[in-house]
């Protein structure tokens, strides 16, 4: 679980780079990667749209990837507070 | 004491699969990001049993479990599953996998899954062994008889 706050930083910044080069592979195995990742917290919005952005990945179809980005981006930092009080951890802002 | 390469892009499954081997192996567990890192580690430290998840950057599960039957017959491998990937996994079984474990059985099934493959790998090196040795003990039977 400790290891969720660190990785997903990373994840969100490969996910960036492959929607700048339109690297359709690697935003469907990053987000399928993501997607893994916070599997924990299957029922949320962060799960969902890591789901949807994996599709989008295997779809061919860019269409609405920045907007979908920028609620990943948000959803997962409303899980991070939740995952780093679980750990017993002071939050840590992280930018997007 | 076997060895367990365990071959995931996610760090968090890789703490996740470490932690649930690491009672039963302890400082045992070898660990790769992805397929083409797995086969690198493998030229230096032989596992007895590779864990591995299937989808992966540069190298997939399925490709890396291709490699290790062509390069490493000798070490079985074993693919952790998402949710979807069932047809993936039986391509993988059909190419020479030892077994497979859906990722949301791991805790329940990883271990003894290991255990039991590593325990048939033995049974299989034995069973090698034994023959080379007949075969053998035959060739100098053959020669004494000449």
């Amino acid at each position: 679980m400790e290891v969720i706050p660190e990785e997903t930083p990373r994840l969100l910044a490969t996910i960036r780079k492959a929607i700048d080069a339109r690297d359709l592979a690697g935003l469907r195995l990053t987000a399928h990667t993501l997607k893994g990742s916070i599997r924990f917290f299957a029922g949320s919005r962060a799960y969902a749209t890591a789901f949807e952005m994996e599709k989008m990945g295997r779809a061919g179809n860019l269409s609405g990837a920045e907007e979908m980005l920028s609620t990943l981006h948000g959803e997962v930092a409303r899980l991070t507070p939740v995952l780093l009080n679980y750990l017993g951890r002071d939050c840590v802002a992280t930018d997007t | 004491m076997a060895t367990v390469l365990v071959v995931d892009d996610s760090a968090v499954d890789r703490r996740l699969v470490g932690g649930l081997l690491g009672k039963k192996f302890p400082d045992s567990i070898e660990y790769a990001a992805d397929g083409v890192e797995a086969l690198a580690r493998m030229k230096t430290v032989a596992p007895d049993v590779v864990v591995t998840d299937l989808t992966m950057p540069a190298m997939d599960g399925l490709e890396l479990v291709r490699r290790v039957r062509k390069e490493h017959p000798e070490i079985p491998v074993i693919l952790m599953t998402a949710y979807g990937s069932e047809s993936l996994a039986l391509e993988a079984l059909n190419q020479g996998a030892a077994s497979y474990v859906p990722k949301s059985q791991l805790g329940d099934r990883l271990v003894d899954t290991v255990e039991e493959v590593l325990s048939l790998s033995r049974a299989d090196r034995h069973h090698a062994r034994l023959l080379d040795c007949l075969k053998a003990a035959r060739t100098c039977g053959g020669n004494r008889g000449q």
